[in-house]
């Protein structure tokens, strides 16, 4: 087992290494004149463009200077912002990435809330009417490029029945209290937009495992034994369905941040995606850096953990090699 | 196993079962089969049918309504026209109107007899782009897919037919590749070539960069398929008795292994034309696509992007919208439908 987790740690690192080297490849095809644009502009000084651009290694080529980077990401040093002459880190580890990460985590709630229950009726109730027209409505949020939802729910439930704000944040010149409901009534859509989109893959998740599972010999020992339905589908079949569920939500939440950049654009949040849309409009190396890192370590960390978790949730797995 | 459309439209499997007894019976080739079989399912038919309509809306569509590319001409009216002018060595795009007629370009035009879904905010027809638009949004998946399968396909034979370290490597490599945030990276391209464009002059042609781009990080997935499925394939007896026959490897690989191979990926290539689309309309919407004058049903949705053509122009953003969920619905449900019809173990 701990070799097994030192032989995955060290796959783990070899992958940051190789998604940062092709992250940094691509930001230097960018044109380099930003920083002393910003010199220029007198939005900062000559030392610490110089420290910037060594520290960027933009002196090296490709290879050389994405390890000069590493070496001083490695000291704890991400650089400024090129867009907002702020350090890196406390850019993406603001306010802003507390909104994304509320909306993708009350996100995530709620589809699963909706897509469980309904994944098992539907493999439950396989081939009924049911089934049909859950399994047409999954086919179609599938294939809904999220901005035109977004667009459609904002146009029947803000434009047309006006239950919503259409976009920002919250309302101007309120007391605090109903400054937090206002923020609460304007996430509403966008938590609705993120739910639905996601929820086409998880529903169609958990159909297809139960499915499998309810078919399986100790299902059948269930029934026979004499068990209800209910104890059966929720006792017998749910419980194994939960095992293939731990890796499916490991590589759901990356996707659900870089989906944050086109929701936050369209609803004007401040998000963490919104930022990093204006980084790269700005050609904001560092920022766009950081990020990426953030979100490969995500990846690669959520997948490692859930094939862990593997293990611990399903005694019959063992680990070999 | 996987969700099968035929579970949707079919008759109970007991059924299913004799006809496919019975058609084995009759002597029908394999072939024959499969599209017995693929032409069985409703939804598969729809799909292919939404699909027809909407190629022939915009390759033929422009003919029969005579409706030139709007970006150049505008019909009746106005006539458009785009160049290069250098100055002090930029180049800047310059769009000149020509007037035709005395009444003046029709900005924000009501849908009228000769403009059917009105004109937008450039005074451009919105049907004509509407099918103008059709040829770029609906063939560009092509390219994308074309390209990340046959990386996919050479990476992962390599890997599953001479494995080795030859394997691990080509495997770690997959797996740096599936780890890289796509989007984000995509967005670092476009605003490269965006602010590169005065350099390159490449104009539209960046969308296929994209796309090349986006299938350079996305055949992972394929390399793995093709790995799984030629180690499967390897194991059993007809590729035993290939092997005792002594055949030439290149005949077991291109009579025994690739046959067999063949479904899988065409299904999964068709799934993904309907990602790809999704992506192309994405990059459009956010501005680092194709570029605004040209019409894509991506760009054309973004005018959601303004709250006030959001509320007051529908016609201009809802019909491009609905083509594309109709259009990757349609290859989705295509794709799924081939899956049934090919791959017979893989149906419930």
């Amino acid at each position: 087992m701990l070799k097994y987790i030192i032989k995955r740690v060290i796959f783990g690192i070899i992958i940051l290494l190789g998604v940062g080297l092709i992250t940094y490849a691509a930001l230097r095809l960018m044109p380099t004149d930003f920083l002393y644009e910003q010199y220029r502009l007198g939005h900062i000084t000559w030392e610490t463009y110089q420290e910037m651009y060594y520290g960027l290694g933009f002196n090296h080529g490709v290879f050389g200077g994405f390890f000069v980077w590493l070496g001083s990401a490695f000291q704890g040093n991400f650089g400024l912002s090129f867009f907002t002459n702020r350090p890196v880190m406390e850019e993406i580890f603001s306010p802003r990435m507390g909104i994304t990460v509320m909306i993708v985590i009350i996100s995530m709630i709620f589809q699963l809330a909706i897509a469980i229950p309904l994944g098992i009726t539907s493999a439950v109730n396989q081939y009924s009417k049911r089934d049909y027209s859950i399994t047409f409505i999954v086919m179609m949020l599938f294939s809904f490029p999220s901005f035109f939802l977004a667009a459609l729910l904002v146009m029947v439930f803000a434009v047309w029945l006006g239950w919503f704000p259409t976009q920002g944040m919250f309302a101007l010149g309120l007391s605090p209290a109903a400054t937090f409901f206002s923020r609460i009534h304007h996430l509403i859509l966008p938590i609705m937009t993120v739910v639905l989109i996601s929820l086409g893959g998880t529903l169609r998740f958990t159909r297809m495992n139960t499915l499998e599972v309810l078919s399986a010999d100790y299902i059948r020992t269930a029934r026979a034994k004499g068990c209800s339905e209910r104890v059966v589908v929720y006792k017998h079949a749910f419980r194994n369905t939960l095992v293939p569920f731990v890796t499916s939500m490991a590589t759901l939440l990356p996707g659900l941040f870089s989906g944050s950049i086109i929701l936050e654009q369209f609803f004007a949040i401040e998000g963490l995606g919104n930022l990093v849309f204006m980084a790269t409009r700005h050609g904001d190396v560092p920022l766009m850096m950081a990020y990426n890192m953030f979100l490969a370590i995500l990846t690669v960390v959520s997948v490692t953990l859930a094939d862990l978790m593997y293990a611990v949730v399903d005694p019959r797995i063992k680990i070999t090699k | 196993m996987e969700l099968t459309l035929n579970q949707l439209n079919n008759e109970p499997e007991k059924v299913e079962k004799e006809e496919e007894q019975q058609d084995v019976v009759r002597g029908l080739s394999p072939g024959r089969i499969v599209l017995r079989r693929f032409f069985k399912s409703k939804l598969t038919i729809g799909g292919l049918v939404v699909l027809a309509t909407l190629f022939l809306f915009s390759f033929l569509g422009p003919v029969i309504f005579n409706a030139p590319d709007p970006t150049i001409t505008q019909t009746g009216e106005f006539y458009f026209q785009s160049f290069w002018v250098n100055i002090e060595a930029v180049s800047i795009r310059v769009f000149q109107r020509f007037p035709e007629s005395q009444y003046g370009p029709i900005h924000y035009g009501n849908p009228s007899s000769q403009n059917w879904f009105g004109t937008d905010s450039s005074a451009f027809d919105v049907f004509s782009r509407l099918m103008h638009g059709g040829r770029i949004s609906l063939t560009i998946g092509f390219v994308s897919v074309f390209i990340s399968t046959t990386l996919g396909l050479i990476l992962g034979a390599l890997s599953g037919l001479i494995g080795k370290w030859v394997d691990h490597v080509i495997m770690r490599l997959a797996d740096v590749f599936s780890s890289v945030p796509g989007l984000p990276l995509l967005l670092i391209i476009g605003a490269a070539l965006n602010m590169l464009e005065e350099e390159l002059g490449i104009g539209n042609a960046r969308i296929f960069i994209l796309m090349g781009v986006m299938a350079f990080l996305g055949w992972a997935g394929m390399a793995r398929l093709v790995r799984g499925q030629i180690l499967m394939l390897r194991e059993q007896e007809f590729m035993t008795a290939a092997e005792a026959m002594g055949f030439s490897n290149t005949r077991k690989i291109v009579k025994h292994l690739i046959p067999n191979i063949m479904p899988q990926i065409i299904v999964s290539m068709t799934l993904g034309l309907g990602g790809a689309m999704l992506a192309e309309a994405s990059l459009s919407f956010l501005g680092i696509g194709v570029l605004a004058p040209t019409a894509t049903w991506g760009t054309m949705v973004s005018a959601v992007n303004s709250l006030y053509h959001l509320e007051n122009y529908p016609l201009w953003w809802l019909p491009a919208g609905l083509m594309i969920l109709a259009s990757v619905m349609s290859f989705n449900f295509v794709g799924d439908g081939l899956r049934d019809a090919m791959d017979p173990r893989a149906r419930r």
